[in-house]
């Protein structure tokens, strides 16, 4: 058993040294989402304190882990472990497939979720792999989840137009950003989103 | 210390005993129970459950048994003398019921003594498989019946409160099962410390009372490391609605290694669904009734996850492999 602060930055997120950048994008969101303020799974056992604390460890965790050369170094020379070369190629030449099958359009099928013969651990998450929350991407899960754009305006009160709007990333038609962030929280939270996470790591770009 | 090096459960014959519990009531810890006693007779196995919920018995329900003719009372009340004569037929082939419900009203607060015969009793039932259906709360009956099973499953659902007793839950039967294991009082103050924690107390973590133990006997630190290593109860997110958040499950087992020291096992979530209730209104196991909704086919799922249990790491190596051979 380790103590809390002895954790290593593969410990923090829950990975194995071999892990790609899939993973590691994969267990940040989970982390993030663990850690968050309004956190359904932290709210009664961890101080706000303790919560702060353990997400500034996972941002130096992920900001390291993410980095090639920072994670080259880290390996090296904080855990002195041997770097298989082989392996470490491994994870780079797969990541830009990774991104792109994950970010919007290369969602394998509806099948990754709703497939009932595999709802492991592993695979319900496979809506979080993504970094960025673009509006495609929410697009992909909100269908996959088979929800409707007027299901969430009925239930949230939003406009629909404004929730396409932002599925289309149509800032033109958005009300100014505070608000837009209202609804994008909204939204993202109907589709049982992280909405902090979400709204991190969408692009609002200036009008 | 030649205690703790004997094995759980000497010369019965083999068997899996697991219980369900999670600290709250109302999470579904009854109709997982019935379920997972269900499809594990169904299955073939021959399976005994056990309304371990004893106050606040209504197994029997979820099961078809509108008005159980004996029950666990009779067996404390020494009306007969053995468990065997408690066994309900139900409509399910080789699934056998033990009833807890017409009890009596100190029945909550079954002395040591006779917690004590019970869990013998129930140890030395004939049955491939004896399913504990656990009351609410951290009372020791409760911890107790958790602990000695092989399995121990924990049903949680997406609710502050659960959640909140569920890391309670969680605490206490790692805390009792280390006193269990050791039945010094040189320990007991740093057990009491342990407990009490709150705040900026010293004992907040496991890792606190090992260090604690380890300064007065170090062996002893060894074997309670090795106790909390092999504690993996397993975990279950109940009744999960559109809207939640689907990585709880994973975010209780990350909170719950870091802080509390226990690696838990997340085991599959259930989703939400009304037919549940209905079943429950029908006096028929959901299960059986509706094989076929979400709940149900999900609980099959978690089954499947559970039984898979220890051959799970094989077959995760099995991918590895896989992915080097493509690289």
């Amino acid at each position: 058993m380790k103590r809390l602060e002895e954790l290593n930055y593969y410990e923090l997120l829950n990975l194995d040294e071999s892990a790609d950048l899939g993973d590691i994008h994969q267990a940040y969101l989970i982390a993030v989402s663990t850690y968050s303020r309004d956190s359904l799974a932290s709210h009664s056992i961890l101080s706000e304190e303790e919560k702060t604390n353990m997400l500034k460890r996972i941002e130096a965790a992920y900001t390291t882990l993410i980095d090639k050369n920072k994670r080259l170094f880290y390996d090296k020379e904080v855990l002195k472990i041997e770097v298989d070369e082989n392996l470490r190629n491994r994870n780079i030449s797969e990541t830009p497939g990774k991104f792109i099958q994950h970010n919007g359009y290369g969602f394998q099928s509806k099948r990754d979720i709703t497939d009932e013969s595999d709802r492991g651990e592993r695979n319900t998450f496979k809506h979080t792999e993504s970094i960025i929350f673009g509006g495609a991407h929410l697009k992909n899960i909100r269908e996959m989840k088979g929800i409707t754009i007027d299901e969430i305006a009925q239930k949230t009160r939003i406009r629909a137009s404004y929730l396409k709007a932002l599925e289309e990333e149509n800032f033109g038609q958005l009300p100014a950003e505070v608000f837009s962030k209202g609804f994008l929280k909204a939204y993202a939270k109907y589709l049982g989103l992280d909405p902090d996470v979400v709204i991190r790591n969408y692009k609002f770009k200036e009008k | 210390m030649s205690n703790m090096d004997k094995p759980l459960i000497p010369d019965y014959p083999r068997k899996q005993i697991w219980a369900v519990g999670g600290g709250k009531g109302g999470t579904g810890k009854t109709v997982v129970s019935a379920s997972i006693g269900i499809l594990l007779a169904k299955a073939g196995n021959r399976v005994i459950i056990i309304d371990a919920d004893l106050g606040g018995a209504n197994l029997h329900t979820c099961l078809g048994i509108r008005h159980p003719s004996t029950t666990i009372a009779d067996f404390l009340l020494k009306k007969v003398t053995s468990l065997d004569e408690l066994l309900l037929e139900t409509p399910i082939k080789n699934l056998r019921l033990i009833s807890g419900a017409n009890d009596f009203l100190t029945i909550a607060n079954i002395p040591f003594a006779q917690k004590q015969k019970l869990i013998r009793y129930i140890r030395n039932l004939n049955s491939d498989y004896v399913i504990l259906d656990l009351g609410a709360g951290t009372s020791f009956n409760v911890l107790d019946l958790f602990l000695i099973s092989d399995s121990n499953i924990l049903v949680v659902m997406p609710e502050p409160t659960s959640v909140e007793n569920a890391y309670r839950f969680i605490k206490c039967a790692i805390l009792r099962r280390l006193n269990n294991a050791l039945n010094n009082s040189k320990f007991q103050d740093i057990f009491r410390l342990a407990t009490e924690a709150r705040g900026n107390e010293s004992v907040k973590t496991l890792y606190d009372l090992l260090e604690r133990v380890k300064h007065i006997d170090s062996s002893v630190a060894v074997d309670l490391e090795k106790k909390i290593n092999t504690f993996s109860p397993k975990l279950i997110v109940n009744q999960v609605r559109e809207n939640d958040n689907i990585s709880l499950g994973s975010s209780i087992k990350d909170i719950t290694k870091k802080y509390l020291g226990v690696e838990l096992d997340y085991s599959g979530y259930i989703p939400y669904d009304e037919k549940v209730s209905e079943s429950i209104k029908r006096f028929k196991p959901l299960v059986t009734e509706y094989p076929n909704c979400s709940a149900s086919l999900c609980m099959n799922l978690t089954m499947k996850r559970l039984l898979d249990g220890s051959k799970l790491s094989g077959g995760q190596e099995e991918v590895e492999e896989n992915r080097n051979e493509e690289a």
